[in-house]
């Protein structure tokens, strides 16, 4: 999931302005791949453990002496629009910050807030979009 | 064609490989038998008994499914359980087996399905 210009990105009670986009990857930690007597060719694949990773890419044109910490637990919500109110998605998930990396170059700042998606129970999706 | 033990399909949830164990003779150094290391040569004591392992994953839709599987394998790997066919994927059989365990490795995963990792090993011996 990639969303360009989101509105509304929340992490708690802090808002983050400016940001240019948020993804959300689904990653395999453990992937189980199974070949049978029959042939040279995998017969049976399935996920096990998966990670969902949120990149927040923020444009920092201002001194910041903020930000969040490695560690810190939210609930993070965004809305993608699409031009209208009707098209308006909200995306929210319980969500640990991994990492906060800032990006300085002579045309201008970003900060990459990563973001790690906790499922509630285990087995339900961490990314709720409504 | 699946896989059988005694005519029951106990593998077919998911992929599994046969392997063939050490055969031939059974033999022992006489140094070893003796305690003595300066003893020199071997002897034999028989054959060695056969051993097939059965390396898989039991495959099913839900918990439950899955421990379907398993009380199935492990009716069969009950100490008072006799000798049975073992056949594997392409019809090759082996008479007078038994299931002489039954270990799961890996953990239960739960993704799309459910399923666990399995080392069964299948038996010929010679006390019956």
């Amino acid at each position: 999931m990639i969303v360009l210009r989101p509105d509304a990105v929340r992490f708690g009670n802090s808002v983050w302005e400016k940001v240019a986009r948020v993804s959300v990857d689904r990653l395999s930690l453990q992937t189980i791949d199974e070949w049978d007597d029959l042939g040279p060719h995998v017969v049976f694949v399935d996920v096990g453990r998966q990670r969902v990773v949120i990149r927040v890419s923020q444009e920092i044109d201002e001194d910041d002496f903020g930000g969040p910490i490695p560690g810190e637990f939210e609930e993070f919500s965004f809305v993608g629009s699409a031009g209208s109110d009707a098209g308006r998605v909200r995306v929210k998930a319980d969500a640990v910050v991994e990492s906060v990396l800032n990006k300085v170059s002579d045309y201008g700042s970003t900060r990459v807030i990563t973001l790690l998606a906790v499922s509630s129970d285990g087995s339900v999706d961490p990314i709720t979009v409504s | 064609m699946g896989s059988s033990f005694k005519g029951i399909d106990l593998f077919g949830s998911g992929a599994h490989r046969f392997e063939v164990g050490r055969q031939g003779r059974r033999v022992v150094s006489l140094s070893a038998i003796a305690g003595d290391p300066s003893v020199a040569g071997f002897a034999e004591f028989g054959d060695l008994e056969l051993r097939i392992e059965v390396r898989g994953r039991l495959v099913a839709d839900d918990d439950a499914g899955l421990w379907v599987l398993r009380d199935a394998i492990m009716v069969q790997a009950d100490s008072g359980v006799g000798s049975g066919v073992l056949e594997d994927s392409f019809g090759h059989q082996w008479a007078t087996m038994k299931l002489l365990s039954f270990e799961e490795f890996g953990g239960t995963s739960r993704g799309r399905v459910v399923s666990v990792g399995y080392v069964a090993v299948f038996g010929r011996l010679a006390s019956g």
